[in-house]
């Protein structure tokens, strides 16, 4: 589960939360999809981001909290979702930023299958959406990510 | 203009050489000091438990403290998704109770007993004749007979009910010649 660390917070972190909250929710999150493990098995990945979402959209109806957790957020450094060693902090900040500005849907999907590593078969278990709607979200997705991005990651990439 | 599969893999190709960044230490510390302890509770308790489990806390204070009231939230939420719906089927229940209530009550009270406030016998002589038949002896033997319709009527006011009923009777006497 630690292997799956990153993606689960990048997911969590995605949901709007503050970065205490991205933590705070991938910890329950795997305690409570292990826990409903019957055999005390590691839980499959696709229920970990499920009930990430789950309970972000739970957390999100509690306005007291998020209010209270407003200035916590504004004291602690500014959330990365991308790693930014000193040779890709440029491209990570535009795909953060090209990520941020993309339609939840597609954002789910598209961090969902990239950094996730799930199939399109989880992500719709995970989702609770058709396969074929995730695949179609994750296409469009990339369409979008790739006009906000314009040839900026491209040149990037075939500089590196 | 939608992307080629060419471009579609290269942009895919490029994401994936971004990498989530990575997670703080004391967050994975406390994520691993979790695992175990989630082991070694499912070997002892082998039926599943619901409760949320209390995360091991090596966070900040501030991060504790919000964990804890996340925890408390997200039990109260969990609370009231499962009140809320079970209440208002116990106020529906209840209703629907109250108002078939009356309609279960009435085949109860049309099985209990009439409570008659006024009683009428009745007998009328319907025939009356004699008869004579002989004995094995051979001696002769007269018989009076006489049919009866008696009837008995019983009168619930305070209902308004009234039931009659009327059955038939045969009076058969032997008489002897001699106080004939």
């Amino acid at each position: 589960m630690l292997n799956h660390a990153p993606g689960l917070l990048l997911f969590a972190r995605q949901q709007g939360r503050c970065e205490a909250d991205a933590q705070d929710l991938v910890q329950e999150a795997v305690v409570e999809a292990w826990q409903r493990q019957a055999n005390g098995a590691p839980p499959p990945l696709a229920l970990v981001f499920a009930t990430i979402r789950r309970r972000a959209a739970d957390w999100g109806r509690s306005q007291d909290r998020r209010a209270a957790r407003e200035a916590a957020v504004h004291a602690e450094t500014p959330e990365c979702w991308f790693d930014s060693s000193i040779e890709d902090r440029d491209r990570s900040r535009l795909i953060q930023e090209a990520m941020s500005k993309l339609q939840e849907d597609y954002r789910e999907v598209v961090t969902l299958k990239t950094w996730g590593g799930l199939t399109f078969a989880e992500i719709a278990e995970a989702l609770e959406i058709p396969a074929n709607t995730a695949a179609s979200r994750y296409r469009y997705g990339l369409e979008e990510l790739r006009k906000a991005l314009g040839s900026k990651v491209l040149i990037e990439s075939l500089r590196g | 203009m939608s992307m080629s599969d060419n471009d579609l893999e290269r942009l895919e190709a490029q994401l994936r050489n971004v990498s989530p960044a990575r997670p703080p230490a004391a967050f994975l510390q406390r994520l691993k000091s979790e695992t175990p302890a989630l082991v070694a509770k499912r070997r002892a308790h082998t039926t599943f438990a619901p409760q949320p489990a209390q995360p091991v806390r090596t966070a900040a204070p501030e991060t504790v403290r919000a964990s804890e009231a996340a925890s408390w939230s997200s039990w109260v939420s969990l609370v009231m998704r499962w009140l809320i719906p079970a209440a208002a089927t116990m106020v529906v229940g209840a209703v629907i109770w109250r108002v078939n209530l009356p309609t279960a009550r009435a085949p109860e009270t049309s099985s209990t007993p009439l409570k008659a406030n006024d009683v009428r016998i009745d007998q009328e002589l319907v025939s009356t004749f004699d008869t004579v038949a002989q004995l094995a002896s051979g001696e002769p033997v007269r018989f009076r007979c006489r049919e009866w319709m008696d009837e008995v009527v019983l009168r619930d006011s305070r209902r308004g009910v009234e039931v009659a009923r009327r059955v038939p009777r045969v009076e058969v006497v032997p008489v002897r010649f001699e106080t004939y």
